[in-house]
């Protein structure tokens, strides 16, 4: 059975360094770092669930976000939110802008892998 | 003479060159032991030509138990010391005639060869010897025997179950000054370890890449607050918070943070104050990562 691809954006290398390590095992992982490079992947990859960092440079998490969701065949790929901040209407907001929900950095694994598997339905 | 006085004469004599015969043997194992200090004291590497690798103290653990190998392991884990073991005096022997070390804890009691045989060997066989110093080890050590220790050839001694101040107090006597780089306030190297599932390789690996990242981040953090470009701070420093906190440097996470916060508010001058501090504890972070944890 193929492995469920998922594409991290953050801008911290040494953030996608620990994402990757939690997930490499059970997932095909591609980390990416900036919004940019996101868009580039996903136009020409298939992706099963998107992790999104709120805060980078250039372009933003909720900017990276409006510009997926403006893709007719990513409008309904799956997108978790990567926060550290402290701020909950950020959070609140990115949950509003239709994301199946956040995790807090840095990433719990249990929490992690529980939240994607049940948000591809593999729980 | 009557047979009496010459057996007394005899054995005045004997015991005169007994007594002389004892003396020598000892002050020449105590001038041994003092040329083997001075040696490891008068190491003078010029700080300019040192490489990381060189900094690294190259300590060897001789004990044929597992869990007191590990005890002085864990102890040492943080620091930039390089641990080779052995399990036995003949084990010693094989690595020390191909490499030589800062610094050798021997258990005095081992199957095979005792700690003392071992000692003597060494001074015979080993690389580099008499620059390293040999600290005894056992249960039945005591800190109040030391000098009979020394007497014997060790350099120290260190009484079981191991007293980790008093572990602490031989790596200073014994170790180089590099050696002994303090952990950085508010480092906790467990907590960074968690976070990447135990996965030492690959935390020692991103606690490397940090110490890389680090400068050129230094200088465009310096190049944001001289342009008063706290929206830009606020990004970077956002993701050195991040970093810091995945690590387990917790210090300097939350200095990071108080940063973040008045460059969000677009208080230059707060940054300003606060600049310095965040700096100099993000240096001596990268440092301490890239001497401790480096090949």
């Amino acid at each position: 059975m193929l492995k469920k691809k998922i594409l991290a954006i953050d801008d911290s290398a040494i953030v996608l360094k620990q994402l990757q390590n939690i997930l490499d095992k059970k997932f095909d992982f591609v980390g990416v770092t900036s919004g940019l490079a996101a868009l580039k992947r996903l136009d020409n990859e298939v992706f099963d669930l998107v992790l999104l960092d709120l805060e980078m440079p250039v372009m933003d998490g909720f900017a990276t976000l409006t510009s997926i969701r403006q893709r007719e065949v990513l409008k309904d790929i799956p997108i978790i939110i990567l926060t550290g901040t402290r701020h909950k209407q950020k959070v609140i907001k990115g949950i509003t802008s239709g994301v199946a929900g956040y995790i807090v950095k840095p990433a719990d694994s249990e929490q992690l892998l529980a939240k994607i598997e049940t948000t591809l339905g593999l729980r | 003479m009557p047979q009496f006085l010459l057996g007394f004469w005899c054995g005045c004599v004997f015991s005169v060159l007994l007594v002389f015969l004892i003396y020598y043997s000892v002050r020449k194992r105590r001038e041994q032991g003092v040329s083997r200090k001075e040696a490891v004291k008068k190491r003078d590497v010029s700080k300019n030509e040192k490489t990381v690798q060189d900094s690294k103290a190259r300590i060897l653990l001789v004990d044929d138990s597992k869990l007191s190998r590990k005890l002085i392991k864990d102890f040492l884990r943080d620091r930039p010391i390089e641990i080779a073991e052995a399990e036995s005096g003949a084990e010693c022997l094989l690595k020390c005639r191909k490499e030589k070390y800062d610094l050798i804890f021997m258990d005095l009691n081992m199957p095979g060869g005792s700690g003392l045989e071992t000692l003597e060997r060494l001074k015979n066989e080993a690389k580099g010897f008499p620059q390293m110093p040999v600290i005894v080890m056992g249960s039945n050590v005591r800190q109040e025997s030391e000098a009979g220790y020394l007497e014997l050839g060790f350099d120290g001694c260190l009484a079981k179950p191991i007293q980790m101040n008093r572990l602490e107090e031989i790596l200073m006597l014994n170790l180089p000054e590099e050696a002994l780089q303090q952990i950085p306030e508010g480092f906790f190297y467990q907590k960074g370890l968690d976070n990447f599932d135990g996965n030492e390789a690959l935390y020692k690996e991103t606690l490397l890449l940090f110490s890389t990242l680090w400068e050129e981040r230094k200088e465009q953090l310096q190049r944001f607050l001289d342009e008063e470009n706290m929206t830009e701070y606020a990004i970077l420093i956002h993701a050195v918070k991040g970093d810091a906190r995945i690590l387990g440097a917790d210090f300097l996470a939350e200095l990071a943070y108080e940063q973040e916060l008045s460059a969000k508010e677009q208080n230059v001058k707060a940054v300003r104050n606060s600049f310095s501090k965040v700096i100099e504890t993000g240096t001596k972070t990268a440092e301490y990562f890239m001497l401790s944890f480096s090949e």
